[in-house]
């Protein structure tokens, strides 16, 4: 007796051992958000004469596990912007294709006569969408102004003075003054005010600048900004 | 109990029936037959082989059958068999005999690569094999020894002297086709890896010559970038004399600290770490005055320790004085850093800097006309004691004023120079000198080196480098452990071309 009732344990526990596993996935309903909330200057005042349209890419992340369909998402303009979807700027696709995790959005900025004299702004927010929720609300780090959820690009064709000068530039650059970006753009060849570049690519930046900085004065004599202070790179 | 007993007489039935088909006799009618056995054997299968390319691989290994026949196929293939090899890699038919005598190609065989060799032995009429299995890896041959830098009527090339003491000679012609080197002015190999992004983590080779700069492969000894590549902007006016790297220790190893480069006598930098981004040399640096206005000779003096007090010293042969070299400026020494001399006004011309026997100690060898002097420096300062300077000495050295190569010893408190044909040595604690050897009278030396341990001995060595007008000769000299340098070389080797600069490749 004893041995059949092993027998038939056996049994009872081969066949369920054979159960198919009820693998446990993440089912919450998916969710997209811009990988970091930031503001960004965009000029043209620093591009070809030439140019009338151009093309930024903001970071965006979803929450959940890849489709193997594309999805589309909502970016909402708020009413507060000054800068007209449509004209001054446009979105490429609001896709996240199949399979990915991640997309870096296309934003197509349109230069127009007004940027001359006026700064636009495009307060951009997620929205939610069929296909998509809100995702995280946090800030990628606690000093950012925008959260996750919100992005601005302010767009100009001005010289204006870049948004991260006084907490980032003028530990290399120094003082800020209108001339002085001009010259860093023009004899430097920086650019982009938004980004950090890599220490490597900073230094030379900065090495560049005293560089030319010294062969201008060689040429020209001391240079002056707008506010009768002499350039200098510290 | 009647149903129980069913079946277990139901059991035992199926058992009997599987223990009598279990024992069925088998009467097939098969003639069973003997067939030749091959079994390979060879003993130099029994361990790795080293090769180097264009070395001849040999085998010749013994087959043994059981019915002999002389109806045998042989296949010897090759595969790569590195750990990060890929499995879908081609394996590659090198002989069909025998035999197999076959030359170490770079089409088949990559430096620095483990493969393993199999032979098939196949009996043609049974269609049975027999398999053989070697390892092989194809060794550096110009992995570590000397690289004499040599002019060759004002075009560059250079030679190697092996720990095996034979030379290669014209390398950068031979494994560079089609690439020529200008009138060559220095040679500099890092005894650490660099990892700049630019390329594999490895040590660094650079030949400057007189409008370019050129990085070495350290593998494979061929050319890999320009100096247009190595800076992010290619220098208006391309001079180089120096780049390099120098390194601090952390316990006994020598890591990267910074890249260094003097180009038409203007200090560059490169900055490596652990941060992100291809790193090359920057722009030059300005001296204290924020002027370009200086020309340092291409000789650096370094820290061993992480965080010393100066980090990297030059010497501004224009203005006769030392700088600091910060990250994007040179920097002038503290006003109290000398008591012995002004590191900013020193006033003497440059002969020599180098390396001493005392750690984060160094040698400045100066002149005033036919006067030298030794001046010697720390590039750490003590606690609270921001004085670097350690002295300056009247040298009582004959032909230091003229000399044409210097070089420190690491052990010791001596400075071998030279002066025309004459070798000599200073002492610096009794500040003596005395003549070590004399070369022939035409026979003038280009350059020395000192190397503080001899791979293998462990031993120090001096070497020198001689041109008598029509050959360039390569000399090694032992230095005894206190310092004394042996009346006759050990070795010499001939046939080069002008040697103008030498260094280590590790």
């Amino acid at each position: 007796m004893l041995r059949l009732t092993a027998f038939m344990l056996t049994i009872v526990l081969g066949a369920t051992s054979c159960k198919k596993d009820d693998f446990k996935t993440f089912n919450s309903d998916a969710a997209i958000y811009f990988t970091r909330g930031e503001i960004i200057d965009y000029s043209f005042s620093t591009k070809s004469d030439n140019l009338v349209k151009d093309t930024i890419y903001i970071p965006l992340r979803i929450i959940g596990t890849a489709s193997d369909k594309d999805r589309t998402f909502n970016i909402e303009v708020a009413d507060s912007s000054t800068a007209k979807k449509g004209y001054h700027f446009d979105f490429g696709p609001l896709v996240i294709p199949a399979n990915a995790y991640s997309l870096n959005l296309p934003v197509y900025i349109y230069r127009k006569a007004g940027l001359k004299d006026s700064v636009v702004t495009a307060h951009l927010a997620i929205a939610e969408s069929a296909d998509f929720k809100l995702g995280y609300s946090d800030k990628y780090v606690a000093s950012d102004s925008l959260n996750k959820l919100h992005y601005r690009i302010n767009i100009n064709d001005q010289l204006l003075k870049p948004t991260r000068w006084d907490s980032y530039w003028v530990n290399y650059f120094g003082e800020y003054s209108r001339t002085k970006l001009l010259f860093l753009i023009q004899h430097v060849g920086l650019t982009d005010f938004v980004s950090s570049p890599y220490p490597q690519n900073l230094n030379f930046y900065i090495q560049t600048a005293k560089y030319e900085l010294y062969k201008y004065e060689l040429a020209n004599g001391i240079l002056y900004d707008e506010n009768n202070k002499r350039v200098v790179f510290p | 109990m009647k149903l129980k007993y069913i079946h277990k007489v139901n059991l035992l039935l199926v058992a009997i029936v599987l223990l009598i088909s279990a024992c069925y006799k088998d009467k097939g009618n098969y003639d069973y037959e003997t067939i030749n056995s091959i079994t390979v054997t060879d003993s130099a299968a029994a361990s790795k082989i080293y090769l180097f390319h264009d070395d001849t691989l040999k085998l010749n290994p013994t087959v043994n059958q059981t019915l002999p026949t002389s109806d045998l196929s042989y296949l010897w293939f090759v595969y790569n068999n590195s750990t990060n090899s890929a499995y879908n890699l081609p394996r590659d038919t090198i002989a069909t005999t025998k035999n197999l005598s076959h030359i170490i190609k770079s089409d088949i065989f990559v430096l620095g690569e483990v493969y393993k060799l199999t032979l098939k032995v196949t009996d043609n009429i049974t269609g049975v094999s027999s398999f053989i299995l070697y390892d092989l890896e194809i060794s550096n041959k110009y992995g570590t020894g000397w690289l004499l830098l040599e002019n060759n009527n004002d075009k560059g090339d250079f030679s190697m002297v092996l720990p095996n003491n034979t030379a290669e000679r014209n390398l950068y012609s031979l494994l560079n086709t089609g690439s020529t080197l200008g009138k060559p002015v220095s040679i500099t190999s890092s005894p650490f890896s660099v990892t700049d992004d630019l390329s594999t983590p490895n040590r660094r080779i650079y030949i400057q010559t007189e409008n370019d700069a050129i990085e070495l492969n350290n593998l494979t000894l061929t050319k890999k970038f320009d100096i247009g590549y190595l800076f992010f902007a290619k220098p208006q006016i391309v001079k180089p004399g120096f780049i390099g790297w120098t390194g601090y220790l952390s316990g006994t190893t020598l890591y990267q600290r910074i890249g260094l480069a003097v180009n038409n006598g203007l200090v560059h930098t490169n900055m490596v770490g652990g941060f992100p981004g291809i790193k090359k040399w920057g722009e030059a640096l300005p001296n204290p005055d924020g002027k370009y206005d200086y020309e340092v000779a291409p000789f650096f003096a370094g820290a061993t320790i992480y965080s010393p007090t100066y980090t990297n010293v030059v010497y501004d042969k224009k203005y006769k004085r030392f700088y600091s070299i910060g990250t994007n400026a040179l920097v002038a020494f503290s006003p109290s850093a000398g008591t012995h001399f002004d590191f900013n006004n020193v006033g003497l011309d440059f002969i020599a800097l180098d390396s001493s026997n005392i750690t984060n100690q160094y040698n400045a060898v100066l002149k005033d006309g036919s006067t030298a002097y030794l001046l010697q420096f720390k590039t750490v300062a003590a606690t609270g004691d921001p004085v670097v300077s350690v002295g300056k000495t009247l040298m009582n050295a004959a032909g230091i004023a003229t000399a044409t190569s210097v070089a420190s010893s690491t052990i010791t408190p001596h400075i071998f120079y030279s002066a025309a044909n004459e070798l000599y040595r200073y002492e610096s604690t009794s500040n003596t000198y005395l003549k070590a050897y004399s070369f022939a009278a035409n026979e003038n030396v280009t350059a020395i080196d000192y190397q503080k341990f001899v791979p293998g001995t462990g031993n120090q060595r001096l070497v020198v480098a001689t041109w008598n007008g029509t050959e360039g000769k390569f000399y090694y000299f032992d230095i005894s452990t206190l310092g004394t340098l042996s009346t006759n070389y050990t070795n010499v080797f001939t046939g080069f071309k002008k040697i103008i600069d030498i260094a280590y490749k590790y």
